[in-house]
């Protein structure tokens, strides 16, 4: 926790319930950003930033979202431990205008600090939608605090909360108030605030947070204590019981009297208007699905035929008007021998039009402009009939833009283009062959190999993905994921909210490994932390499984799949069994379907980028070293990296039968998986691998150890015991879900092309 | 209808039923208790009309037909007493006079419509218990049909929180943060492949063993 903080800096901390937009106002405030998502909890760091209000400074914090003060999952504790720690001068509550009842339960709660409060009831605009209509002052009276309605995304209401937020003041309790002959009540007035909380706290069996008010409260905390012990011995009852049921009482009275519905049939748009783009998004999915089923069944399709037209009509007028236009003609539409086109600007635009558009288009006007529809998707997108064909054109669309656009198009410009004729041929003329060269970009160079497989390979196919993710995150999709997947997650020990982290392991598997925090027992992380570290393929690992099985048997790929995923749950399984304990109950809250704020989705692109790009790229350079030193320390006449494969050979060869030049991409593994995928497309693209060597292969890769990243990312979580434990298990058992696919592919001959 | 009994003999059935559930009716303390003079008369008419019956250690027991009898008086006494100490404030012991008389007095009938105004009181001002009539039967049935669980609402159907089944504590803090605790309605939306119901405007997602906990009063139908 932050040290003494200088006098003449104030601190305001955001309080509020999971996805009320609290990191929204976050950077309304500070004008820095944080993540923001339409997905409960996603703020599991505390972010930080500053601003200036009225010849001021003042620290903005911003907290993860809170149901209520008493906390039920490890994230929520963070909320009540600030408040407690850092003594803020303002608490700014961020709420959900719609969701009245469960704002001023927490706003009852934070009423007992005694700290300068204000309200802020936040997307006013979708309670308006909703007919509900909220007395706000009537609010500001009774807690006598300032209430202000804000529409955060949009900026609106940002001055009327600047202007309250000079003008907070210290909350009257309504619980006080109201209970004037309350005995208990009255006397906790006469201790360290907030003492009803902390009796709470005591009864809710809380013990960290116990510790700390504890700690903050020293010698008060002791009359605390005894008065409640006091109390309930002469009253025989539970006190946190009774205040809970005073809360309520509260609760259900104010609401009644604050909030008002009305019926109110809001301006749909005419009929015509979404019929008409509801006939669009149905004809751009017939395309999408006649373009997919084309290529898998290898029939001419019409975005192939239209890329080939185009590409041959644009690469004869290159040729004719610009001789020699070798960097546009590889930048705009990169040619195969045999004559195809296989990546470029050009075939990208196509894809995008042809393909992309017609889908999101319709999609994303018929979201934003009809709210009938939006609501029907919502509903439509967690039932389970619907629901999974919905899930199933999610995942096509995913696929198509990470695999096409990433793995394909960028991946073709970053590697081949801009590496593989440019940077690396540069510096192969600019240093004399020797030591330099051959680190730089000899076979195992950081220029040569690191950079290449980070930002050439990697780097597209994770910003992509990124960008993917984004857009489902912010729309609200992923909570309907979670409804649609709990049964199948129960019975790997976890539950539907779980699959968050899953998900996100599909990009980046360090970071979904952060992300269980979410999860509310500590066996439900180690199960998720295990599943994650076994066998998601992050996203860079997947552009490159993806990439190797275009040139595979569709076949090959569903083996691949079969085998992973059926391990996945085996293990899931398996663990709940062995580890005591259920999984903790599924209640779990459903945020609207909302079109997503392409700013937004830029900006958490953007940063996960930054991220990857200062966590990542320094391991994959520093992998590199490791094999370029394995590679050149010589012993007894040959290389380490020599010993390392004769040592591995038996293990890949007799277990595995795969050639030893393999082993060298298996201890890249260690250092990023996909690093060792990666090595292993290269192999197979050289043809020095079989279909079944590759099916084997790839399956040993996606089940083995987690990046260096994760595995740092594990100790941090879940401290080294168990960092070990994961990985000792995970070794062993990759190779022999491998040495078994191996025996049973060789054994029934089955070869894959 | 019912003939009309005499009050001695409701006064002596009276006896034995209170002492019976205090443990022990002896004929001397029925002889003592009994709030009429007991002649020896009175007792052997008693047993010969098969109300009574009266063991070879002096003990008295009822037998059907007077049990019959006497759990209607103990029922309007009881019923009286809480009547008037509910309804009309009064202290306990001033209420016992009163309850006497009322106990002869009282319709079936009217008996009933005392104890449904009264909620079908279980316990008497003394905690002792009200025998069971056939309104307190009835409401009872109808009170099971009207508050179900949660999951056996039907899709769409809306319905007030009546109480959580569980003991678990931050179950119950976890519903009532989602703002889902007793007397807020509650609208079922979903059942499968999760429940999900709608409480204000929030879509909560419940796995099918919370739901269960979850009990409503369903809406007259």
């Amino acid at each position: 926790m932050a040290g003494p903080v200088s006098v003449d800096i104030r601190k305001i901390v955001l309080v509020g319930n999971p996805n009320v937009g609290k990191s929204v106002i976050f950077r309304l405030l500070t004008g820095s950003y944080a993540m923001v998502s339409n997905f409960p909890g996603t703020t599991v760091e505390v972010s930080r930033g500053r601003m200036r209000l009225g010849g001021k400074d003042y620290e903005v914090v911003d907290t993860p979202g809170i149901n209520s003060l008493i906390p039920q999952s490890e994230d929520e504790r963070v909320a009540s431990e600030i408040l407690l720690r850092e003594k803020p001068d303002v608490i700014v509550q961020v709420a959900d205008a719609k969701n009245l009842r469960r704002t001023l339960l927490i706003t009852s709660q934070l009423a007992e600090f005694g700290i300068p409060m204000v309200l802020v009831l936040n997307m006013i605009d979708e309670a308006e939608d909703r007919g509900i209509e909220i007395d706000s002052q009537g609010l500001a009276e009774l807690f006598s605090i300032p209430v202000v309605e804000t529409i955060a995304i949009y900026a609106k209401g940002r001055r009327r909360l600047l202007n309250a937020i000079q003008n907070a003041r210290i909350p009257m309790n309504p619980l006080a108030a109201s209970h004037p002959a309350n005995r208990m009540i009255q006397a906790s007035q006469r201790l360290a605030p907030p003492a009803l909380l902390s009796v709470e706290w005591v009864h809710s069996g809380n013990r960290e947070l116990v510790q700390t008010v504890a700690e903050c409260q020293g010698p008060e905390f002791n009359r605390l204590m005894e008065w409640q012990k006091a109390y309930q011995q002469a009253h025989k009852r539970n006190p946190a019981r009774e205040i809970a049921e005073l809360r309520n009482g509260l609760l259900d009275i104010s609401v009644d009297s604050f909030k008002k519905k009305r019926r109110r049939r809001f301006l749909e748009e005419s009929g015509g208007f979404k019929k008409i783009w509801l006939g669009l998004l149905i004809f751009g999915l017939l395309f999408f699905a006649w373009n997919l089923a084309g290529g898998l069944l290898g029939a001419q399709t019409p975005f192939a035929a239209t890329v080939q037209a185009v590409g041959d009509w644009m690469h004869s007028a290159l040729d004719t008007h610009i001789p020699g236009g070798n960097l546009i003609r590889s930048v705009l539409l990169h040619k195969n021998a045999d004559g195809s086109f296989e990546y470029g600007l050009i075939p990208e635009a196509i894809h995008l039009l042809l393909l992309i558009a017609p889908v999101l288009v319709p999609l994303s006007v018929l979201l934003s402009r009809s709210r009938s529809f939006a609501r029907e998707m919502g509903i439509l997108s967690r039932r389970a009939l619907t629901g999974i064909p919905i899930l199933l054109g999610v995942m096509l669309l995913l696929y198509e833009f990470v695999g096409y656009t990433g793995a394909q198009t960028l991946v073709g410009l970053f590697e081949e283009v801009l590496f593989g004729q440019y940077i690396i041929p540069f510096f192969q003329t600019l240093i004399p062959a020797g030591f330099f060269s051959e680190l730089l970009v000899g076979r195992y160079g950081l220029i040569s190999m690191g950079l290449t497989y980070a930002i050439g390979i990697v780097l597209p196919v994770v910003g992509t993905f990124f960008i993917a993710f984004g857009l489902l995150e912010d729309s609200g999709y992923l909570p309907r994921l979670s409804i649609l997947s709990d049964r199948l997650m129960r019975i790997m020990g976890l539950n539907g909210k779980a699959v968050l982290p899953m998900v996100l392991g599909f990009g980046c598997g360090t970071m979904a490994i952060m992300s269980t925090r979410i999860l509310s027992s500590k066996r439900e992380r180690f199960i998720a932390i295990l599943l994650l570290s076994l066998g998601i393929p992050c996203s860079a690992q997947l552009g490159v499984i993806l990439g190797i099985s275009a040139g595979l048997s569709t076949a090959a790929t569903l083996t691949i799949i079969g085998v992973v995923a059926s391990q996945l749950i085996l293990v899931g399984y398996l663990s709940s069994r062995l580890i005591r304990g259920k999984p903790s109950e599924f209640i779990f809250e459903i945020p609207p379907i909302r079109v997503p704020q392409l700013k937004n989705v830029w900006f958490k692109t953007w940063s996960r980028v930054q991220w990857y790009l200062r966590e990542a790229v320094p391991l994959f350079l520093l992998g590199t070293l490791v094999l370029f030193v394995f590679h050149s320390v010589r012993l007894y006449g040959r290389s380490l990296l020599a010993w390392l494969e004769t040592a591995f050979e038996p293990v890949l060869e007799t277990l595995l039968h795969l050639p030893s030049e393999a082993t060298g991409v298996f201890l890249l593994g260690f250092l990023r998986r996909d690093y060792g995928a990666a090595g292993l497309y290269d192999m197979a693209r050289k043809g020095m691998l079989t279909g079944q060597q590759v099916v084997v292969s790839m399956i040993v890769i996606t089940l083995f150890v987690p990046c260096l990243a994760s595995f740092l990312m594990i100790i941090k979580e879940q401290g080294i015991k168990r960092a070990l434990a994961i990985t000792g298990f995970i070794i062993p058992f990759a190779i022999c879900v491998g040495a078994v696919v191996s025996w049973i592919l060789r054994t029934l001959d089955i070869q894959f092309y | 209808m019912e003939k009309r009994i005499s009050e001695d003999i409701s006064e002596v059935l009276e006896a034995v039923w209170t002492l019976e559930e205090e443990g022990d009716a002896t004929l001397e303390k029925v002889v003592r208790n009994a709030d009429t003079k007991v002649s020896d008369t009175l007792m052997r008419s008693l047993s010969s009309e098969g109300f009574i019956v009266i063991d070879d250690n002096k003990r008295v027991r009822l037998l059907s037909r007077g049990r019959e009898i006497a759990e209607q008086i103990i029922r309007r006494h009881r019923l009286a007493e809480r009547l008037i100490c509910d309804a009309l404030g009064s202290h306990v012991e001033d209420s016992e006079a009163a309850a006497c008389e009322y106990e002869h007095v009282l319709a079936e009938g009217i008996t009933n419509s005392i104890c449904t105004l009264l909620g079908h009181p279980r316990f008497c001002p003394h905690n002792k218990p009200i025998p069971e009539g056939d309104c307190c039967r009835q409401a009872r049935e109808e009170l099971r049909s009207i508050v179900v669980s949660c999951d056996q609402l039907q899709i769409g159907e809306t319905a007030r929180v009546a109480y959580f089944s569980t003991r678990e504590h931050s179950r119950l803090l976890k519903l009532s943060a989602l703002g889902i605790s007793p007397g807020t309605s509650i609208k079922l939306i979903q059942k499968w492949p999760a429940y999900v119901v709608q409480c204000e405007e929030t879509e909560v997602a419940l796995e099918p063993e919370v739901a269960k906990n979850i009990h409503v009063w369903q809406s007259n139908q």
